[in-house]
């Protein structure tokens, strides 16, 4: 069942604001998020991937109603998120913060931090849910961990206090912007798997914003690619990593390390530089860094479809490339497809 | 040889509770001429103090306490202030993670990196122009840009800026801590080829410290895991990630994602470090270690050889059989059986320890 739905979700800043913004007369707009549709299913982990820049992060705050959306419609439950009251929203939508070094209130033991959203929200099972919540988190046993502060608990264990902060309101969607990346490589796993639970157990829809295919591939069940504020490709994440088929996610696939020495990276491309936000190209965005664009790709602007190529032709699989519309499309000359 | 680190102990000492942190115990290893040698290990393990020990740019409190760093030959840790403010930029290049901060936001970048030739040399204007010109190509800007300021370049730019400008005086090595980690993967990518093709053009060694273990395993001929201040593996990178010994390592590569292979579920490291004050004379490892036995926390076990060019420092790997400790260890419920506690057993002691620490001890990489 559907549970979160974007709907030509667009949202754009003015260049100038204040006084500034009344006194110009062309006003400009930098195109953060651009026609974007996703459609988030219960238990599903979408990844949305894509450059620093790229608009993921704008994204998640429009859903998480920091941002206000200029164009489209976002729906929870069918209902458009506007039509929600602050406080009913957010026991439905919670977030997992980047750095919990930072997202946890140092001066709060994590009893308190796990109670706050459980008092503004007038819950009375506090120490039952608080009890439940850390106990998913697998920071067991919780009476070990609720009089401590985060200064005493570990990096890995503050970003458990955090995801088991998300959850004590029972919420049906978490938003998670890089939540692993600042953590060490030995500790992040578990935490990848904390969230993988979350959707298995208890069904619980999660956005997971990283750049990070990598780790994007192993807890994902689909994979939005932005790049400059568009989805150029979305679809299951096998599909994605194994036969990416839009010229910009075979770059971002191909950028990504590979820890096996043995392998050899014989692809070299040079980027050049993205552009400006501001002042978006026509037709594809991605065309001055393609090595497979034509004219078409000056004029015409992509929308995402199907792929044609028939064996390969999934419903769910779309792609803005007007290669999508080629059925010979040559898997093995893609050159990351062959590592 | 260019480079020699000979147990190389390094300290910082908290002025105002007089502790000692061990931040660097003993470590050793050595660079070839043209080799690109790579450090791994986690937050604190103490990877940049060693560069930083290197470059003897320790902050007030640091203090190499023992052991040599030797530059073709000569002892680094015995020059007087001026010789080594001589050797810097010179002979050896530092880039840190965050090197793109450090320009100067009110000069242009070919200002700064003429003012950092005038500092070492005395070149021509022309030859300076020439200098920055080619070197802005090697890192793949258009040199028309070099009279731009600052802030009209993109942070992967600036770090390639930053590259050339580290460049310019073509050193014996090159440092680079981190040097991609504030970087998408794109901008990575092109820094990391830049990097690999101007070492090879230029012929200087390169000293790479990461957390990601998968640049590494791209980047560099040699590779050093770092754990708690000391080794635990050295050899060659290929062997480091095929074959290899040290129970920690086994670990890291459970846990390391990757964009290949299947999609199986990640198994962490149970614990976390132990903190450097004052260390017992064990295995600092032996706490998260599902092969530990007695002898583990009687003794720290030296580094010995386990293969051609390899060495590893533990002390379990003949009782238990290497084949054996490999196998076992790619099973979860190895791992998980050390200690029920999931995350963080010692948490406690440890946080309370991170507090007093003077440097580093938390949250340093990020991404």
């Amino acid at each position: 069942m559907t549970v979160l739905e974007l709907d030509d979700a667009s949202k754009f800043f003015r260049t100038q604001t204040g006084l500034g913004a009344l006194l110009s007369r062309d006003q400009e707009y930098i195109k953060a998020v651009n026609d974007v549709s996703l459609q988030l299913d219960d238990g599903e982990i979408v990844g949305l991937v894509g450059e620093s820049g790229c608009g993921k992060t704008t994204l998640g705050k429009v859903v998480m109603r920091i941002h206000e959306l200029t164009d489209g419609e976002i729906t929870l439950h069918g209902r458009p998120i506007e039509e929600y009251g602050r406080k009913e929203y957010f026991q439905e939508v919670q977030m997992v913060f980047q750095d919990p070094f930072k997202s946890l209130n140092p001066q709060m033991t994590v009893r308190e931090q796990l109670a706050e959203p459980l008092k503004v929200h007038g819950h009375d099972d506090r120490k039952a849910r608080i009890r439940e919540s850390l106990e998913f988190a697998n920071l067991t046993p919780p009476d070990q961990y609720l009089d401590r502060y985060p200064h005493e608990i570990s990096g890995g264990e503050k970003q458990r206090v955090a995801v088991a902060r998300a959850l004590v309101l029972d919420p049906s969607v978490v938003i998670a912007d890089e939540p692993v990346s600042m953590l060490d490589v030995s500790i992040r796993a578990g935490v990848l798997n904390l969230f993988r639970q979350l959707a298995e157990e208890r069904d619980v829809t999660i956005l997971y914003i990283s750049h990070d295919l990598a780790t994007v591939r192993h807890i994902c069940t689909e994979i939005a690619v932005m790049y400059l504020g568009k989805v150029m490709e979305y679809g299951p994440t096998e599909q994605i990593c194994s036969t990416p088929s839009h010229p910009y996610t075979e770059r971002l696939l191909s950028a990504t390390p590979v820890a096996d020495p043995t392998q050899d990276r014989s692809k070299v491309v040079y980027d050049q530089e993205v552009p400006d936000p501001v002042d978006l190209p026509d037709g594809c965005f991605f065309k001055h860094r393609c090595e497979f664009a034509t004219e078409a790709c000056d004029e015409e602007e992509m929308h995402l479809r199907p792929p044609a190529k028939a064996e390969s032709a999934n419903e769910d699989w779309l792609m803005a490339c007007h290669r999508a519309a080629d059925t010979d499309l040559d898997w093995e000359t893609i050159p990351s497809h062959n590592l | 040889m260019l480079l020699e680190i000979d147990d190389l102990r390094t300290t910082y000492t908290d002025s105002s509770t007089e502790d000692t942190v061990t931040a660097v115990d003993g470590v050793s290893f050595q660079i070839e001429e043209g080799e690109s040698f790579g450090l791994v290990g986690e937050s604190g393990c103490g990877k940049s103090t060693i560069a930083k020990s290197i470059m003897r740019i320790l902050p007030d409190n640091g203090r190499i306490s023992n052991g040599a760093v030797r530059l073709n030959g000569e002892d680094l840790t015995e020059l007087d202030a001026e010789p080594m403010r001589q050797r810097r930029w010179t002979d050896i290049a530092f880039i840190s993670q965050s090197a793109m901060n450090a320009l100067d936001p009110v000069y242009t970048i070919d200002t700064q990196i003429k003012e950092a030739i005038e500092a070492h040399e005395s070149w021509s204007k022309q030859r300076m122009d020439d200098r920055v010109v080619e070197l802005f190509e090697l890192v793949g800007i258009d040199p028309e840009r070099r009279h731009d300021y600052p802030h009209q370049f993109s942070g992967g730019m600036k770090q390639r800026a930053m590259i050339a400008m580290a460049l310019v005086l073509d050193p014996d090595l090159i440092i680079a801590d981190e040097p991609t980690t504030a970087l998408d993967v794109v901008s990575q990518d092109t820094i990391l080829h830049h990097l690999e093709e101007l070492q090879t053009e230029t012929g200087a060694s390169m000293l790479l410290i990461t957390h990601d273990m998968s640049v590494v395993a791209e980047m560099c001929d040699r590779t050093a895991v770092m754990y708690a201040g000391e080794l635990a593996e050295r050899g060659p990178t290929e062997a480091i990630f095929t074959n290899p010994y040290h129970p920690y390592t086994l670990g890291l590569k459970n846990a390391f994602p990757s964009i290949h292979g299947g999609a199986d579920s990640l198994i962490s490291i149970p614990g976390a470090p132990p903190p450097l004050t004052n260390p017992a004379d064990a295995c600092r490892f032996a706490d998260r270690c599902p092969f530990a036995a007695p002898e583990c926390r009687s003794s720290d076990p030296p580094m010995k050889p386990v293969a051609e060019n390899h060495d590893a420092a533990c002390a379990r790997i003949n009782d238990v059989g290497i084949e054996t400790m490999r196998e076992q260890a790619a099973t979860r419920e190895v791992w998980h059986n050390v200690d029920d506690a999931p995350d963080d057993a010692s948490g406690a002691s440890r946080g309370d320890e991170a507090a007093s620490i003077p440097t580093e001890v938390s949250g340093g990489d990020s991404a």
